[in-house]
């Protein structure tokens, strides 16, 4: 311990004897001064970030301002979208509704319609007039002209003809032969109608309208020898009446060529 | 001067902070600006969307009037019909309807006659492809028709026709799997190109798809009445 001390005053007494008094004063007048003017530069920077504090503090106080402005105005804009969302899904939904409603019923219409006129349409023979009319229940709709005044009977037909008969199909132009379905072994057979220059063509022509009894409407006939000799009740119809007929009738339409009259009430 | 370097510390950290705050303070702020520009923007684009229907009373009014005369017509139909089971091909919109009285069971789209006619430039034969309109019935019906091909279709596809038996015409699986007979060669039957169900594209024969066939084929007995309407 006592040689510790020793060496730590010898040591000083070496670096007394070595640095000289004007150094020792002259370095401690350089730090003094650095610190005073440091300390001074740093005072005035301090200065100088005062009002930059202020500034932003300021500018803080307006960006809050502007904040509690924009906020609540977000916020009710947002509310608006959503309620204008709500509003317009719950509108969209009922002219949806509103809008397929009135398809449907367009659409059921059209049908019940066109199912009413096939319901409803017969063809009426008017012996006094000479005429055919296509009627809608009691309403005649058009009124055709025809040369005879009853139907007259061709190739020695021997069945009577109904007051009433239906039309069971119609070709454009005369098959040869009617098409046929039968099951033979289980098996659909369908032969179709087929077109040609048979007896059953050249004696009917075009627009030829079948019925369930043997009255045939139809056109002019090819050949008017093999007409007559095609058994069958006829009208003689024009190509135009013939046509008009074919046209605005349908499979099933009823021909009245005898109207029934009301009973005599005494 | 320690102090003072304290002091200078403690201001500089007071002005990290408040430019920090005054950072996120603007973030937020052009945050809100954003998305109130892009509520504006949403708003009049929702309100700018056309409307789709006449927004006027006249529309529904009219839908009255329209509701009055198909209730007339229901009357009317609806007596005829008498709640039967019955099939209304709609040869326009190329639809069948499975009905019972007014009561629609469900609808399928279908395919009718196509139209035109086709003439057999070496016997001068003609056909005309037209589904006719009226009031047909089901005549029978069957699983798993053969088709006996018709002359017109070997005209039409410019190949010689074969003499009727022959077993050229013979083509099984044409018709689908079941077939309903309408009387004068007219059917209800399958096809083998669904995809062009919905337009008119047949001979003359109604065609449905083979699910529809099949429901058809469960649901509706011989004798059940067919209106074919354009």
């Amino acid at each position: 311990m006592r040689d510790w001390k020793e060496k730590l005053k010898r040591w000083i007494e070496t670096l007394s004897a070595r640095a000289s008094n004007p150094a020792l004063f002259l370095a401690a007048a350089v730090i003094l001064s650095a610190s005073h003017l440091l300390e001074s530069r740093l005072r005035a920077r301090a200065a100088s970030l005062g009002p930059v504090l202020r500034t932003v503090a300021e500018s803080r106080e307006g960006l809050r301002e502007m904040e509690e402005e924009y906020r609540p105005l977000t916020e009710l804009r947002v509310h608006d979208v959503n309620q204008l969302k709500g509003g317009i899904l719950k509108l969209t939904q009922s002219r949806k509704q509103v809008f397929e409603a009135g398809l449907s019923l367009e659409e059921e219409k059209r049908v019940l319609e066109k199912q009413w006129e096939i319901m409803s349409t017969y063809l009426q023979l008017d012996e006094d007039a000479r005429k055919i009319h296509l009627m809608r229940g009691d309403q005649s709709l058009e009124s055709y002209s025809v040369s005879v005044s009853t139907p007259r009977a061709f190739g020695g037909v021997a069945e009577p003809i109904p007051n009433i008969v239906q039309i069971t199909s119609k070709e454009r132009f005369a098959y040869p032969e009617r098409g046929s379905y039968q099951e033979a072994g289980g098996q659909l057979v369908w032969t179709p109608p087929q077109v040609g220059t048979s007896v059953r063509a050249n004696a009917l022509g075009e627009f030829v309208t079948f019925t369930n009894g043997p009255l045939i409407l139809h056109g002019p006939p090819r050949k008017p020898e093999e007409h007559a000799a095609f058994p069958h009740y006829c009208l003689e119809l024009s190509l135009a009446t013939a046509r008009k007929l074919f046209l605005n009738t349908f499979i099933g339409t009823r021909v009245v060529l005898k109207p029934q009259k009301p009973a005599r009430q005494d | 001067m320690g102090r003072d370097i304290q002091e200078m510390a403690r201001s500089t950290d007071r002005l990290e902070a408040g430019f920090t705050a005054l950072d996120r303070q603007a973030r937020e702020d052009a945050g809100l600006i954003q998305k109130l520009k892009a509520q504006s923007r949403e708003m009049e684009f929702l309100q700018s969307l056309p409307n789709i229907l006449p927004a006027d009373k006249g529309y529904v009014r009219t839908q009255r009037a329209i509701l009055g005369e198909v209730q007339a017509l229901r009357r009317k139909v609806g007596q005829r019909l008498r709640g039967s089971l019955h099939i209304v091909v709609d040869g326009k919109a190329n639809k069948l309807y499975l009905k019972r009285g007014l009561e629609l069971l469900w609808q399928a789209d279908c395919s009718v006659g196509r139209g035109g006619t086709l003439v057999d430039p070496g016997t001068g034969r003609r056909w005309q492809f037209v589904t006719p309109r009226g009031e047909f019935r089901i005549l029978g019906k069957r699983e798993n028709p053969t088709w006996i091909k018709p002359d017109w279709a070997f005209v039409e596809s410019g190949e010689p026709v074969p003499p009727p038996d022959d077993p050229k015409r013979k083509v099984p699986g044409e018709l689908g799997a079941y077939v309903f007979n309408l009387g004068n060669g007219y059917l209800i039957h399958g096809t083998r190109r669904e995809e062009l169900l919905g337009r008119p594209v047949s001979h003359g024969c109604v065609r449905l798809g083979a699910d529809d066939l099949k429901k058809l084929y469960e649901t509706a007995p011989v004798g059940t009445k067919v209106y074919i309407i354009y």
